[in-house]
Parts: structure tokens; sequence; C-alpha cells
């Protein structure tokens, strides 16, 4: 329930160790990876001198980075078309990462030899499908229609008088050629319908080849050539073409007999060898923040406090590895939230607005609590809460943290449920446990803003610690959200609330010298920090300046404070709006006048208030937790945590 | 979409940038002037023209004034296309391919006199990320078969396909008449989709335009192409408007005599009136016909296509207009010859 604490692992070690030390790091998935480059740029990367390590440190002055490899990108490329022309999937999730590493060139000579292998079978098919296509096509296109031609082409060709050709006429340009049949010297013949347009054959004396090819060409005739190996009639030619489809069909299948017995020969070994490549590269990738010199190699991560020994643990399997854990570096480090399995969902919430500083307190379990508490209040129905709580178990399946907050506040909507007896809107089917809303108007605003009240003094404190952790005396002494802040805060509740109910809280003197105490010390925060600090001089350059806006502040602190405040309100407004609404729909139900208009109208209204009015509420409590509670105590700027790994990016 | 929302505001746009047109007395200047250079420096200076000319070194250059001329043209295209959605920003693209098939035009020409393409994009009317085919894929064409081979899967592939092994001097005549005869086509069918009003203007324009292009082309291949008869009529173009197919294959098959004596007797006979030489003066009163008629539509104002159809032609032929003026004063010709070669009539020319 806290922000881990973190360190910073620098490592040196011997040049070829670098890819099975990475790989050991990757695996346990707890480190956050930085430039190793950088830091020793920065002189962060820090050892002793003695004489075992001397040696590396000297080395420390010829270091550069890794350089992607090129070469090696292509043969990735080249293993990933060995997968698709062997048909073979690998799943990415399956990789055998306990396999030690081959070296590159092995595994370059490797997936090259067997790529040249499925090359010449590849190749094959290639062209064979092409001479089927080809057939197809001019099956398609030629004779596939035709019946009744009982003469060759053989015969055809061998016309002294006459010549013959075939091919494909658009619709337009065919109904031209139809309203011009009498003046064309030849026969046409329609022997088919192809995806191109409809297939003629045209019949001419040779002597009118000059004027038939013009004619043809001037209503783009594409012309269909009949090879010349197919001189028989057009059954003939027909039947001819399906043998020549069958035999090269036939081939096809003995190449990919081939290509299947290649497969089934070096499919271990192409997987071995396509994890090999996969791994190999996603190191390369990582490794660009390893720097390295002619002997060493040099790594620079964050890891959380708590997990040293395990790491220290990994490094002692490799020779000759130098470790350094360093927990004062001048960086700072990434946050590693850590909460526990109720708390998790509501990590996303405050990543959502941003990742804690590490030296921040972590505000999941607060904003869990106060943002389920806000819920419930607003949301309260037994019911309803119950749909919630199954939406998110079958949400979470998919998005687990959305579907985990859901379910939360599912059970937080069913307990306020029963203190308000309210099931899917209808009030009368079990008692309150504590009191119905709608009969208690000015109760239920009171405790919204009562429990507003606890929540800002909580986050006050919050806010003063982390003031603490940063060791910021003037915003957690004599800040608006500091202890002066809350002073201030304190006394004009007791002051304007003790009148307002009519008791007194605090004599209205003492009160007021208190809170005017509390003014003052806002308003010369700065000067009175430096005497603290023994800092001088007092103020910066421009006095006036610091005070006239010093002195505009203190109204905005009176607004905040109030508006903060009389924004819970809300919180009750909503849990009346929430059987307001339900009162309407119950009305619509009973001018119907029947039962199942009522069940309708109560359906429709539960699935109108579940959808819409939960939106509102989803995004009233965020408004409440960002605006009026963070802005008091988070600031939000850190830097997540994300330990570097096999799997992602 | 009702046509008044559809045009309201297109028609108010374009009526604002049809006053930038040239007017009479600008013409009148132009044909005064003593040079081309002065030409193009009024162009220049005095008109809405002359932004597009501001990198003109010198003031000579007729070819680039109508390269920049035509580019503002497509540029009022893409504007008044971006008012229009669905089937009325088809038929606009419709209409901008002849433009696009002006350039393939022009490649196709540089191919055949071995040019290299990379010359040719320079003066190319369309932007050429606009093609529909790759230029960069053209432009490494090395013979007219790898050419058409890289227009694969574009409109163009089918038409120029069948011409691929034919010998250049043929070839670019066949080409571009069905080059041609794609463009038209394309526009009758993108015409269809407009609603039943819009239909019906667009296929009269366009009829019209068509039969005018037909009777040229027949009169001229009767008179100078020795093309068959079946050759005439299979490459005239389908969808004209008063001469239907089989008018067409009278004209094709009679001669020159008979056409004339057709075409006198219905309302294209301009065209073939002996006044002047109908051979020279064929083109422009084409030219002149279709400016009536988009004229009229811009007089008449109907909320309805006509405008911006008209006003895209208009400009068409303002720019032939300014070109032939330029043109004629290179060769010398006089303010009253001048007058005879534009499409619109000047005051004063006793026309």
């Amino acid at each position: 329930m806290s922000v881990e604490k973190m360190t910073m692992m620098n490592i040196i070690g011997k040049v070829d160790e670098v890819d099975g030390v990475l790989k050991d790091l990757l695996k346990t998935k707890k480190v956050d990876l930085v430039s190793a480059l950088k830091q020793i740029e920065e002189n962060n990367f820090l050892f002793d001198v003695s004489d075992e390590n001397v040696d590396r440190l000297i080395d420390l002055n010829y270091i550069t980075s890794y350089e992607k490899d090129e070469q090696f990108e292509e043969i990735v490329k080249k293993g990933e078309e060995l997968e698709s022309i062997l048909n073979l999937e690998f799943d990415k999730a399956a990789i055998d990462t306990e396999a030690p590493m081959m070296k590159k060139e092995e595994i370059i000579s490797e997936i090259d030899q067997i790529y040249q292998e499925v090359q010449e079978p590849k190749a094959m098919i290639h062209a064979l499908e092409k001479e089927v296509n080809y057939l197809e096509n001019f099956h398609a296109n030629s004779f596939k229609e035709v019946q009744d031609f009982p003469v060759t082409i053989g015969e055809l060709r061998n016309m002294e008088y006459f010549s013959f050709k075939m091919g494909i006429l658009s619709k337009e340009d065919r109904y031209k050629l139809k309203k011009n049949y009498e003046n064309i010297l030849a026969i046409l013949l329609h022997t088919g319908t192809s995806v191109d347009g409809e297939v003629y054959f045209v019949l001419y004396p040779t002597k009118l080849e000059e004027e038939m090819k013009r004619i043809l060409r001037s209503l783009n005739f594409r012309e269909i050539i009949i090879p010349k190996e197919f001189s028989g009639t057009p059954q003939e030619i027909r039947e001819k073409l399906e043998r020549n489809k069958e035999r090269l069909h036939s081939e096809i299948k003995g190449q990919q007999n081939i290509l299947e017995e290649i497969k089934l020969r070096y499919k271990d070994r192409i997987k071995h060898l396509m994890d090999q490549l996969w791994l190999t590269s996603r190191l390369d990738e990582i490794k660009r923040k390893v720097a390295i010199s002619k002997k060493y190699f040099y790594l620079s991560g964050w890891i959380a406090e708590s997990d040293v020994s395990e790491l220290k643990m990994v490094l002692d399997g490799h020779e000759d590895m130098l470790s350094m854990f360093k927990d004062d570096t001048s960086e700072k480090p990434p946050t590693k939230l850590k909460n526990n399995w109720f708390f998790e969902p509501f990590q996303w919430l405050v990543n959502l607005y941003g990742t804690p500083a590490y030296n921040e307190l972590d505000p999941t379990p607060f904003v869990g609590l106060s943002y389920m508490l806000f819920w419930g209040i607003m949301f309260g129905d037994l019911g309803q809460g119950a749909v919630l709580v199954l939406g998110g178990i079958w949400l979470g399946k998919k998005m687990k943290l959305f579907g985990g907050l859901l379910t939360r506040l599912g059970i937080s909507s069913m307990i306020f449920g029963t203190l308000y007896g309210a099931v899917f809107g209808i009030e009368t089917l079990i008692p309150a446990l504590w009191m119905k809303p709608f009969e208690n108007i000015n109760d239920i605003l009171m405790v919204a803003i009562f429990t507003g009240i606890g929540i800002l003094l909580v986050s006050y404190v919050y806010g003063i610690i982390n003031a603490y952790k940063r060791h910021d005396i003037e915003e957690g002494l004599f800040g608006k959200e500091g202890v002066a802040g809350v002073i201030l805060y304190l006394m004009l509740l007791a002051i304007v609330g003790g009148s307002l109910l009519g008791i007194q809280i605090i004599p209205m003197p003492i009160g007021i010298a208190i809170a005017v105490l509390a003014l003052l010390g806002i308003v010369f925060r700065l000067p009175l920090t430096h005497i603290i600090e023994k800092k001088r001089p007092l103020h910066g350059d421009d006095v006036g300046g610091y005070y006239v806006e010093s002195i505009f502040s203190l109204i905005e602190t009176f607004l905040a404070m109030l508006s903060g405040t009389i924004s819970f309100i809300r919180v009750g407004a909503f849990a009346l709006t929430h059987v307001g609404l339900f009162l309407a729909f119950e009305t619509i139900g009973h001018m119907s006048g029947t039962t199942m208009g009522t069940i309708v109208a109560m359906v429709v209204g539960n699935i109108f208030v579940l959808g819409l009015e939960g939106l509102i509420v989803f995004i009233q409590g965020m408004r409440l937790q960002y605006y009026e509670l963070f802005s008091r105590y988070y600031k939000g700027d850190g830097q997540e945590f994300t330990p570097v790994s096999l799997e992602n990016n | 979409m009702g046509n008044e929302r559809r045009f309201s505001a297109i028609n108010t746009k374009i009526r604002v940038m049809r006053s930038r047109f040239l007017k009479d007395d600008d013409y009148m200047i132009l044909m005064e002037k003593e040079k081309v250079d002065d030409q193009i420096k009024y162009l220049k200076e005095s008109t809405v023209y002359g932004e597009h000319l501001q990198d003109m070194e010198t003031l000579d250059d007729i070819q680039y004034v109508e390269l920049q001329l035509d580019r503002f043209l497509v540029m009022q295209f893409k504007k008044i296309v971006k008012y229009f959605s669905d089937d009325y920003e088809k038929l606009f693209k419709a209409l901008m391919f002849r433009y696009e098939t002006e350039d393939l035009k022009l490649y196709l020409r540089a191919l055949a006199r071995g040019e290299d393409l990379e010359k040719s994009v320079k003066i190319s009317v369309v932007r050429s990320a606009y093609y529909s085919f790759s230029y960069d894929k053209i432009k490494t064409a090395k013979s007219l078969d790898d050419f058409i081979e890289k227009l694969k899967g574009t409109k163009f592939y089918d038409v120029l396909y069948p011409y691929r092994h034919e010998a250049y001097s043929r070839l670019l005549f066949y080409m571009e008449m069905n080059l041609d005869r794609l463009y038209f086509s394309h526009l009758s069918e993108a015409a269809q989709k407009l609603s039943k009003g819009d239909r019906e203007i667009f296929n009269e324009l366009l009829g019209e335009n068509i039969d005018l292009l037909n009777i040229e082309w027949i009169y001229r291949g009767l008179k100078f192409y020795s093309l068959l008869p079946e050759e005439l009529i299979n490459y005239t173009l389908p969808n004209g408007r008063y001469f239907e197919y089989k008018d067409l294959k009278d004209l094709c098959y009679g001669d020159i005599e008979h056409l004339k004596e057709v075409v006198s007797g219905t309302k294209y006979k301009e065209l073939v009136n002996e006044d002047q030489d109908i051979d020279l003066y064929m083109e422009i009163r084409i030219q002149r016909h279709l400016y009536d008629k988009f004229k009229n539509s811009f007089t008449r104002g109907k909320m309805d296509i006509s405008i911006s159809i008209a006003y895209i032609h208009l400009l068409e032929f303002e720019i032939r207009d300014i070109i032939s003026i330029l043109e004629a004063k290179k060769y010398g010709l006089s303010y009253f010859e001048t007058k005879d070669y534009l499409v619109r009539t000047i005051k004063g020319s006793g026309e």
C-alpha cells in the first residue's frame, strides 16, 4: 500500500556475457533499464576503485552504445517469409526463452540454408500456378460455352481465302457492332461470356485482313491468341486444356509435397531458429540502453529494493560480474506502486491523473475508500449494485482493472442500498437500515457535507505528509494546504459551523485569534520559512509583489475552502436525484394504469439510470477526487516503473 | 437533399468567383497592346490571374501562361468540389478526370518522343498526387508496353491495352481517341446518379457537346483521314442529344456534302456555315455554341447544377480566349483578325 523503495543497479560484465545476463534480468521482469551511457556521462555510474576492477573502470573511457544491426533485420524478414512459405505459424507467446542463445552468424547461416532449399520448389509452384492461371483464363475466355462447333481450329488455320480471330468486346462496343452488321464483311459468332466481356469468333475473307483489323481495333477488340498446340475442335481443345490443367495440378502437388517434406524435416528447427531470431532482435532492441567497451558491457536500471537479493542471485549465476546497488543518485527514481488486491483497481484512477512521484505518498487506498464512499451514497441500490458487480466480473475478463473497479463500486452500492432500503429503485421491498434519502432530504445533504469535511481533513493530512517528505517547509507549515491552512480551516468550521448549528465549539475570541494567526502565517510564509532555514534575504527580489500576491491568494484560500466544502453537497444531491429519477419512471408506469406498463417503465428506468446516471455519478466522483482533493495534496508528477521484459515493447 | 440547400452556398460563391472574370474592356486592352510582353504584364498586374503569374521572369512565355491558367482552373474545380458530397461530388470529379486524361496524353506523347517523363510532370496540369494512377510507377516506364502494364488496375488500362504493340505514329491517335471516349463514358455514368432535374440539365449539356464533337469528328474523318466508315462510326461517342447512332451512321457512310446538308437542317447549322472557312472555324464555332449555352445558364440563374457546370466551362473559354489573344499577337494578327478567333463576341466586332 505504498510507493516501493527503489535502488539503482549498475552492472559491469564481460562483453560476451551480455546476452545471457540481459536475458536473465528480463525474465525477472523487475528491472526498469535506463541508458547506461547517460548514467556514465552524468557520473552516476560509480564504483569503488580496487585492484580487481580497475581494468573495467579504465575501459569506461572507451564506451559506445550498441548499434542497430540492419543485416539482422533482413534475416528476420527472411525468417518470416520462410514461415509463410511453409505455412507455419508459431505462437509468439510460446517462445522458448530457456534455450541457450545461438550466435547471430549461426542463426543467419542456418536460416539462409533452409531458405535456399525452399526457393526451388517455391519458384516452380509459382511458375506452374501462373500457367494454370493462363489456361484457366484462356478456357474461360474462349471455348467454354461453345457447343456446336464441329470444325477443327487446324482446318480453319489452313483455309486459303479466309482467316479468323477470336476476342473480347465490351458491352458498348458490341452494341455498335450489332447496329452495323450489314456493313461488315465477316461472320461473327458469339461464343461465350467471360469476366472481361463477350467473346466473339470472327471469320472473314483473308483479302480484307487489313480492314478487319482496323475495324476490330476501333471496337477495342481484345484478341485471344489460340496457342499453336491447339488445333482440334473446341470440344477437343477443351478436353486437352483439362488434361493439361490436371497435369499441372499434379506437378504442383508434387512440388508442394517437397515443401511439405522440408517442413516436416525442419519444423522444430525452424521454430527454434525463429525463437532465437525473435529473442535476439528483442535483446538487440533492449541493448540500445546498454553501453559497451572492448571487453565489458555496462548496464544500469532501477529495481525495487525488495528485489535486490533476488537479482543478486541472478547475477551470481554469471562469471566475473561486478554489481553495485545504490539508493541515492541525483536522478528521480521511477515509482512502483504496491497495493493489495482490494485497492489495485483504484491505481488505474490514480494513474489516469498522474503517477505519484517517488517521494510522494501513494494516494490509492485513500482514493479507493473515499471514492467507494461517495459512490455508495450517490448510487445506493441493492439491485443495481448487484448488476454492477456482475458487469464488473464479466468486464474483468477483458479489462482487469476497470472490471475490478466496477465490482468494488457495485459492492458499495449494495451496502448503501441496504442502508437506504432500495432495490432496483423500488423503495418498498426492504426496510431501510439507516434512512430513506428522499424522506430525509436535509439529513442526507448534511451527511454529504460532513463526509466531505472529513475527507477534506484527511487530504490535508496527506498534503502535510507529502510536503514533509519533500522537505518543503514553506508549503508544509505555512502553505494554504499545510498546517496553517488546516488550522484556519478548522477554526472557520468551528466558528461558522458552530454558529449555524447553534452550539459553541470554541469560544469566539480564541477561535478568531487562532484563525488570524494562521492567516498571518500564510501571508508571511516565505520570510518565516527563510528564518527557520536561516536563509537571507528574507524575501525575493520583489517584496511588494510578494505581499500583493500573498494577500490576494488569501481570498482564493477562503473561496477554495468554502467551495470545496459545499462542493460535497453534490454527493447528497445525487443520492436524491437517484431516487427522484425512479419516482419519475414509477409515475410514468402508474399513468399507464397496467401492471405491464409499470414493469416496462421500471425496466427502462433501471437501464436509463444505470447507464446515464451511473456515468454521471462516476464522473462526479472523479471530479471530486481530482479537483477538490488531489489539488490539496497530490502532484502526481512521477514516472511509472516499467520493467523491461521479453514480451512487451 | 433539396436543391435549395445543395446549391445556395455554391451558387453564391460562384457568382463572386465569376465577377472576377475579365471584362470586355480587359479583352480590348489586351488586344490593343503592342507586344506579347505587354499583354502578359497586363495580365500579371491588373487581373485575377496575376497572382499565378508572379513567378514569371521573362514575359514572353505563352506556354507557361497557359499552363498556369489551366492549373488555376483545376484549383477552382477543387474549390467547387468541396461544396458537394456523394454523387454530385463524383460528377465533379468525373469532370476533373478530363485534366487527368490530358496529363496522361502528355506522358504518352513524351514517351513517344523518347523524352524523360520527369520533364512532362513539370508541365502537367493536375498535381501528380491527385492522379488515379501512380505517377511514380509510370515515370520509370521504359517502353509503351511497360507504361501500360504500370497502369494496371486503373480505368486506363483496359482502353489502352489493345494498342500496346502499335507503332507510335498511329498509336497516339488511337489512344487519344480512346481516352476521350473513356472520359465521356465516365461522365455519362456519373450523370445518371444525379437528381432527376439535374440529370436532365446535365444530359442536355453533355448531349449537345457530344453531338458537336461527333459532327466534327466525322467531318474531319471524311475530309482528311482515310478511315473506313466502320472505323469512323466506331469512334463516335454515344449518348448524343439529337444525333443518335443511326443518324451518325448515315453521316459516316455518306460524303461531306451530305453531312453539310444534314447539319444545316439542325440547330448546329452554324458549324457548316460557308461564310467563313468551315475547316478553320469549326472548332471555334463549336465552342461558341457551348459558350452561349453556358452563358444562358448564368442568366437564368436557377438553383440547380447548371451554374456550377457553366462556371467551369466559361472559365475554360476565358482561358482559351486569353491564350488566343496572346498567340494572335505573337503571329502578328490584327485586332479584327484576332476577334475572329475568340469564343466570345466583343463589342464592335460586327457579329
